[in-house]
């Protein structure tokens, strides 16, 4: 319950502020669960997943890539991580850890997510079903074949109430979970995205992959909304960083 | 991912397209209504060849070929039916353009002396030295809307009231029309302009300009100029199925003597809405960049 505003009172700035945001963000999409749309930050900067419990569960091969991809960073020797050293893709679910902004637009049948860093694009695919037309341009003389792992993956989803899901497989083990965690070939990501409130976007994500760690374990993201759209997403193009100096992947 | 592979076939596929498209380029744009082509920029038919526009259908547009991949499945979900809710996935799906010879009427481009040794630089470069030079989307740059446009690629729209959209698969494109702004008045420079939009009845007018760098507007570099002002009209239409229909005028009087329109037509392709990866930054990111494979810094010289 909202309480009225007293004539010649002004709105304290807190509640006008929380107002407007839930104006913009309170939206419901047609299919019932609270949008997902909007400009989007992580709460806080991080470069390495933080277990929701415990400790990671290294499997030997597990911790010894960890240590040594440390190792190397102490002594700023980036060999290990071809993000730093080229700009490649940090897929997924590194490329949740960029600092910068990033939007999501959230549709009935695709849920895309828009980084601001290197403009870098992420797709979770709601299609079911007869929806899911195969891709002409895909699996074909086109790209030489459907099943090459990439830093991204293949990422399926499906709403559970209010709780965005989304599973990925066919992930490159070329490339790291984070900053330093190995990745293997049978990675796979089971992510719950939910809104905390209108404010507030969290991602639990479990990792399963038996060549580093001996059971899936549970990280959590807090992003906080953002002002503004799209249009305020600078050009941070990570060949122009790399190439002046900077840190390829701002920390 | 963008796997040496893939640009191989890639380039296998485009070569065979503007062989097979070679026919087409050397005639004028069939099919160009009476009046000009839904869509024509204001002054355009001061640009038809005497005679008037080459015969075709009532309702058909300047186009390019065959399409290149096969057609929509019959049960694919349809476009909103809403004229300004341009939201989906779209593809060009005709014969790539190598190079612009002429514009949508057929007209020879324009160009004055300065882009006219430019272009013929370029192709020389290319095609008799076989030294090509390097361009933004070689070193894994938005090479801006034209060429980004052209390729045979999917892109998104995703539009509200504020802003509309465009994401592409490749190059790591992502162009955002402010509805209803200004320029903005700041140094700031990007890759895909500054773009600034308004309806006019169905059709979203865009004008762009201010960009980082001067555009190739085509596979062999037809050029425009950092300070170029490139207007879009973008538009759907009904060809057997949605399409999306965009008119570019290039008004750039650092490389031509007018401006000159081309325009392009893209396919709703709901089926291709999942991006293949794009990662070019895994080659051409290693030591060498592009020069490793066999590209050249260009001249200086003329280009802005």
């Amino acid at each position: 319950m909202t309480h009225p505003i007293r004539p010649g009172r002004r709105a304290p700035l807190h509640r006008t502020f929380l107002a407007a945001a839930l104006l913009c963000a309170g939206v419901a999409t047609a299919a019932g669960h609270p949008s997902l749309d909007g400009v989007w930050k992580l709460e806080r900067a991080q470069s390495e997943f933080v277990p929701v419990q415990g400790q990671i569960p290294f499997t030997e091969d597990g911790r010894k890539g960890y240590e040594a991809n440390k190792a190397a960073a102490a002594k700023k020797e980036y060999g290990y991580d071809r993000t730093q050293t080229r700009c490649a893709s940090p897929g997924l679910p590194r490329v949740m850890l960029t600092p910068r902004l990033f939007a999501i637009h959230d549709r009935p049948q695709l849920v895309a997510m828009e980084f601001e860093w290197n403009r870098l694009v992420r797709q979770i695919d709601l299609r079911q079903g007869e929806a899911k037309l195969p891709n002409p341009m895909q699996g074909g003389a086109f790209t030489g074949g459907g099943d090459v792992p990439t830093m991204m993956g293949e990422t399926t989803g499906h709403w559970e109430g209010k709780v965005l899901v989304a599973h990925t497989k066919k992930l490159s083990e070329q490339k790291l979970l984070d900053a330093y965690l190995p990745s293997g070939e049978d990675l796979e990501l089971t992510e719950h995205i939910r809104l905390r409130d209108a404010n507030t976007l969290e991602d639990r994500i479990t990792i399963q992959d038996p060549a580093n760690f001996t059971k899936p374990w549970d990280t959590l993201l807090v992003f906080k909304r953002q002002p503004g759209t799209v249009s305020q997403f600078r050009e941070d193009i990570c060949l122009e960083r790399r190439n002046a100096g900077e840190a390829p992947l701002p920390r | 991912m963008m796997t040496m592979h893939r640009v191989a076939t890639n380039a296998a596929a485009c070569l065979l397209a503007v062989v097979l498209a070679g026919s087409a380029l050397a005639q004028p744009p069939a099919g160009a209504p009476p009046g000009g082509p839904p869509g024509a920029p204001p002054g355009a038919p001061t640009g038809l060849p005497p005679g008037g526009p080459p015969p075709g259908p009532p309702g058909a547009i300047a186009g390019n070929g065959p399409p290149t991949i096969p057609p929509l499945a019959a049960n694919a979900p349809k476009a909103p039916a809403d004229p300004r809710n341009l939201e989906g996935t779209w593809n060009h799906d005709q014969m790539l353009v190598f190079r612009n010879n002429v514009d949508m009427y057929g007209e020879p481009l324009p160009y004055n002396p300065r882009g006219r040794r430019l272009m013929d630089r370029r192709v020389k470069a290319t095609y008799v030295d076989q030294l090509p030079v390097s361009n933004a989307s070689a070193e894994c740059l938005p090479p801006g809307q034209p060429w980004q446009m052209d390729l045979n690629f999917p892109f998104q729209i995703y539009q509200d009231k504020d802003v509309v959209s465009l994401l592409f698969q490749e190059y790591h494109g992502a162009w955002h029309i402010r509805m209803n702004g200004q320029h903005r008045k700041d140094a700031k420079q990007e890759y895909f302009g500054d773009s600034i939009g308004h309806w006019d009845g169905d059709t979203l007018v865009v004008d762009t300009t201010n960009y980082r760098r001067s555009l190739w507007l085509d596979v062999d570099g037809t050029p425009a100029s950092v300070n170029a002002h490139l207007s879009f009209r973008i538009r759907k239409v009904e060809l057997g199925g949605t399409k999306l229909e965009v008119v570019v005028t290039v008004d750039d009087p650092w490389y031509y003597t007018k401006p000159w329109s081309m325009v392009r037509v893209y396919a709703w392709r709901p089926d291709m809405a999942n991006f293949a990866e794009y990662n070019c930054e895994n080659q051409v990111g290693a030591k060498g960049g592009v020069s490793q494979y066999g590209l050249v810094p260009e001249a200086p010289e003329e280009t802005q």
